[in-house]
């Protein structure tokens, strides 16, 4: 208690010392707690930031208010049909963390649901990452997160194979413009095996012709990090989910977390905006909000503190990258200032080059939007880079970018994975501040959940287990003759209604009826790329609004783009 | 299957419709004329507006009456028409690979080509409008299409940003239709669409027009909440402390049109950094031997008219090549860009026929002005100059015999 004491007035010190305001600091098994008023939301980041920074504090709850800051809002029950249902285990959260879970537990006797509080999976920051699998080179070592992130990254092809997903190991290419940096290659390579990155590569120039050809004359050496990864981070998030429910999970969508019901520090209901579920497991892989359901369940220990990142998107005409790009001068970079800048030269498994993720700390947890600020930084960064390095390739144009968006990232102030049975509340397990690279992670975390529940439950395993499952078929990707096999036997096959990306109306449909069906247009765009090319939608738009409208049996002027009033239309003309 | 004919023409929006006419008329046996969409016309179907054809019938034609002329025309000639029919490939030998429920996957090998595949919109991403991604931002194309094909209406409250032609016929189409267009916003210090349409579809209709404007930020999770917009200065950077803050639930994009040439990329013809457009000689022949372009594909052109007058020539001199009459016995001469001049077309001149040059002036001159082409150094009177009102002029084949390389274009005060 002595310690704890000292330990808060050292904390409370500090931040009086940044922030030149006084904020009550408490101490309690680890966690710090910080109470008071500051003048900024900068200020309570840092105040938060300060108290993390400690090795000995375990986590940082922060309730400093600021002028502006955001408060919960509790959606609002709709219905009560999920009342009286009763579930082994419930899920809450269906980002990839919450759906790897989900399949990852279905391996057991388990009836398991899965919440989910928007009408599609993955929504916040998993179709907002740039679906990349990194590398452990950039973690810190010895953390979670490099653990997590080390053990993911090998288990990508097994995984990608069983859920028939684009995947491909491109590699983190790391050069060097000088001698000085030459002489830094070395040290890269020392960071990489001690993060448990496997063989990384010194390459000469013959060596990096063969990796990422047209390389400036003066680039004579770098460092290959091949185990690098690319996904089809949409078609992952279906695939998860298609594999969970063909294996027993259920998957409710819509369906917000309002409460938990606990009895003698026990979970038992979960209160929603369709009812009340009853359960004695609950996982909290609720991502920018697991905060909020650890304070429902009576055990808040740490504070989510959303940390955005913006990309953009270029079209498929300019690709003068193979790899995950990163000159010393970058890698070095990203090193020191990951907690305000940094962003990458990432491809994609679509061919679309990526310049991304800034990042920066914003108060609204829902704050998706992109600025001018973002933008500019992004591409005065990195297109320089590009041109630089790639002097044989077009020159970067702002014109060919098609698409730029923005995702939060759900970091805690210590900036590590939370993965772990509530100390407090049986029947609770956290899977929080789980950021980049959660993606890379996924399939570390879920079975290291799988591990937890099993030795908590002792479930029996379910011999029914399927891993494997299989996509539907891109009309664009068969060759001629199967195309031509493909429209005799369906001729919606042979109607294109996306023309930037050769999407079939019967793809379209599909997606419409899946296991997962497509609710908006963007999920139509998640799941067949209609609308994801270059003109993004212009073409296909009034097409898919067209067969949505007839194959959701629903009037044009009731589609949303997305979810809750976005309507596409506002009515019928006059 | 491979079909072979002798001439293929991809797209039947007016340049199409056109090229196919001729390319008939002028005795191609086999003439295909392949449409992605199920009915014939391409964007004229959509266009409910009046304004085509003053030129070329010398009628006052709503578009999809334009179309339906042109359509006429076309069926007394028997050319072979291919619906939802998708190009999907094209290769420089003139191989096309198609898509098409009916047909299956299709390989249809041509004589002689001819690209009216049109325009596309400009998008807001590609122009970089910072904020949401909420429902309720259309090109103008699409909510044209939304209202006067599907019958519905895009929102209610509206800013249109850009002042293209689609723009401006949707402020009043909209306005018809009973929704309030705020006004349109143009960053440029000129209009970009024609003056008719400024006059006839926001003067007549009370929608302000805001020169030197742009949006800045859009705003709304769900659908559009409202946008911000700022004054920009001589370089078309936003100024700081002009941002204006307005409430509407659509923002219409009327930005530019982008000539739709991916398939021209595919087969290795060479574009235009101006037009965005193939390079072509006054017979509208591109850099690849038997390949032809007509239309917005080429360059986006001001009027139906001009789109048509391509289309012809194209439709003509492909038929020639298939046959084997088009020779080439000149090595065809560069057509360059001189003073004030921001795009031409034709890039080149091959000797075959009467120049007939478009040009746009890259800064209005409100004063009469002269139009050089040099050597062989014709001047040409107009009234004006403005970048938003293509110039045509004719400069005959005989005056041209003794053209040097290049043929320089410009646009002189008088």
């Amino acid at each position: 208690m002595q310690g704890d004491r000292a330990l808060a007035r050292e904390i409370q010190g500090e931040i009086e010392k940044a922030t030149g305001k006084q904020v009550a600091v408490s101490m309690r098994d680890g966690i710090a707690g910080l109470h008071g008023h500051l003048p900024s939301h900068q200020a309570a980041l840092e105040a938060g930031h300060l108290a993390g920074s400690s090795d000995k504090v375990r986590e940082v709850v922060n309730d400093i208010v600021f002028p502006g800051k955001m408060r919960f809002k509790t959606a609002r029950k709709v219905s009560e049909e999920l009342t009286g249902r009763e579930f082994d285990a419930v899920i809450v959260g269906g980002g990839v963390i919450g759906l790897a879970v989900a399949r990852e537990l279905s391996q057991f006797n388990l009836s398991i649901a899965l919440l989910e509080r928007h009408n599609d999976v993955g929504m916040d920051q998993t179709t907002h990452s740039n679906a990349m699998i990194h590398p452990a080179i950039q973690a810190k070592y010895g953390t979670l997160r490099w653990e997590m992130n080390y053990k993911g990254n090998r288990m990508w092809n097994e995984a990608a194979r069983q859920l028939d997903v684009d995947f491909k190991r491109v590699g983190t290419l790391i050069v060097a413009e000088n001698p000085g940096e030459e002489a830094l290659l070395p040290y890269a390579v020392s960071v990489a095996i001690k993060h448990n990155d496997p063989e990384p590569k010194l390459l000469d120039r013959a060596g990096l012709d063969r990796i990422e050809p047209g390389l400036a004359p003066n680039i004579r050496k770098g460092v290959l990090v091949w185990n690098t990864g690319i996904i089809g981070v949409f078609e992952l998030l279906i695939a998860y989910a298609e594999n969970a429910l063909s294996n027993g999970v259920s998957i409710f969508l819509d369906t917000s977390v309002i409460g938990v019901q606990t009895e003698g520090f026990a979970i038992k209901a979960v209160d929603t905006t369709r009812g009340t579920v009853r359960t004695g497991l609950l996982i909290n892989a609720a991502g920018l909000y697991a905060d909020r359901i650890a304070e429902f369940a009576g055990d808040r220990f740490f504070t989510i503190h959303p940390r955005k990142g913006e990309t953009i998107i270029f079209d498929k005409s300019y690709q003068p990258v193979r790899t995950v790009f990163a000159p010393v001068s970058i890698a070095a970079e990203s090193q020191e200032t990951r907690y305000t800048k940094g962003g990458g030269i990432i491809p994609t498994t679509d061919g679309n080059l990526q310049f991304g993720p800034t990042a920066m700390e914003v108060s609204d947890r829902e704050d998706v939007s992109t600025t001018a600020e973002g933008c500019d930084y992004l591409f005065d960064k990195f297109a320089p880079v590009l041109e630089r390095l790639k002097p044989g390739y077009e020159k970067p144009d702002r014109s060919k970018i098609i698409a730029r968006f923005a995702g939060c990232r759900a970091a805690t102030y210590k900036e590590d994975f939370i993965i772990e049975p509530s100390g407090k509340v049986r029947g609770l397990v956290h899977v929080a501040g789980i950021q980049s690279p959660g993606l890379a992670s996924a399939p570390a975390i879920a079975e290291r959940v799988r591990e937890i529940i099993r030795e908590e439950r002792h479930p029996s395993v379910n011999d029914k287990f399927n891993p494997v499952r299989n996509r539907q078929v891109r009309f664009s990707k068969l060759g001629p003759k199967e195309q031509d096999r493909f429209i005799r036997a369906n001729p919606r096959f042979g109607h294109i209604v996306c023309r930037c990306e050769n999407v079939s109306e019967e793809e379209v449909v599909r997606a419409l009826h899946g296991d997962i069906p497509a609710r908006s247009l963007d999920g139509v765009k998640r799941r067949t790329r209609a609308g994801q090319g270059r003109c993004q939608g212009g073409f296909c738009t009034p097409r898919i609004v067209e067969i949505a409208s007839r194959e959701m049996n629903i009037g044009k002027e009731h589609l949303l783009k997305s979810e809750g009033k976005s309507y596409v239309l506002s009515g019928r003309t006059k | 299957m491979i079909r072979e004919v002798d001439v293929a023409v991809i797209g039947s929006g007016p340049a199409g419709l056109t090229a196919a006419i001729h390319a008939h008329n002028s005795g191609a046996r086999k003439v295909l004329l392949l449409e992605r969409e199920e009915e014939l016309g391409g964007i004229l179907k959509q266009c409910i507006h009046n304004g085509f054809g003053l030129e070329q019938f010398k009628q006052d034609y709503t578009g999809p009456e334009y179309a339906e002329r042109l359509i006429k025309e076309l069926e007394k000639t028997g050319v072979q028409c291919f619906l939802n029919t998708l190009v999907t490939d094209l290769s420089s030998e003139r191989v096309i690979t198609a898509l098409s429920p009916e047909h299956g996957a299709l390989e249809i090998k041509a004589k002689s080509i001819v690209l009216a595949m049109g325009c596309r919109e400009r998008t807001g991403p590609s122009i970089g409008i910072p904020g949401t991604r909420p429902a309720g931002i259309f090109t103008a194309g699409v909510a044209q299409r939304f209202v006067n094909i599907d019958g519905y209406l895009p929102g209610k409250k509206v800013v249109i940003l850009g002042s293209g032609d689609i723009g401006l016929i949707m402020a009043r189409r909209l306005t018809l239709e009973g929704a309030r267009v705020i006004g349109v916003y143009e960053i440029m210090n000129y209009p970009g669409g024609l003056k008719r349409n400024i006059v006839q579809c926001l003067n007549d209709f009370d929608v302000p027009l805001h020169l030197s404007h742009t949006v800045t930020e859009i705003r709304g999770k769900e659908r559009v909440g409202g946008v911000v917009i700022s004054k920009v200065d001589s370089s078309l950077h936003p100024v700081q402390g002009t941002e204006k803050s307005i409430e509407c639930d659509t923002l219409l994009l009327s930005v530019g049109l982008i000539p739709e040439n991916e398939l021209s990329k595919k087969a290795g013809i060479e574009l235009s950094g101006a037009t965005k457009g193939p390079i072509t000689t006054e017979t509208m022949e591109t850099s690849v031997p038997g390949i032809f372009t007509c239309g917005n594909v080429s360059a986006v052109f001001d009027l139906v008219d001009y789109v048509a007058q391509t289309g012809a020539a194209a439709g003509t001199f492909a038929a020639r090549y298939a046959s084997g009459s088009l020779s080439a016995d000149r090595r065809p001469v560069d057509i360059v860009a001189g003073e004030n001049v921001r795009l031409l077309f034709p890039q080149r001149y091959g000797f075959q026929d009467d120049l007939v040059l478009f040009i746009r002036a890259a800064e209005p001159v409100e004063k009469p002005v002269t139009i050089e082409v040099a050597p062989p150094g014709s001047k040409i009177n107009r009234l004006y100059a403005r970048p938003n009102e293509m110039l045509r002029v004719k400069v005959p084949k005989e005056k041209l015999a003794e053209a040097k390389q290049p043929i320089k274009v410009s646009i002189m005060e008088k």
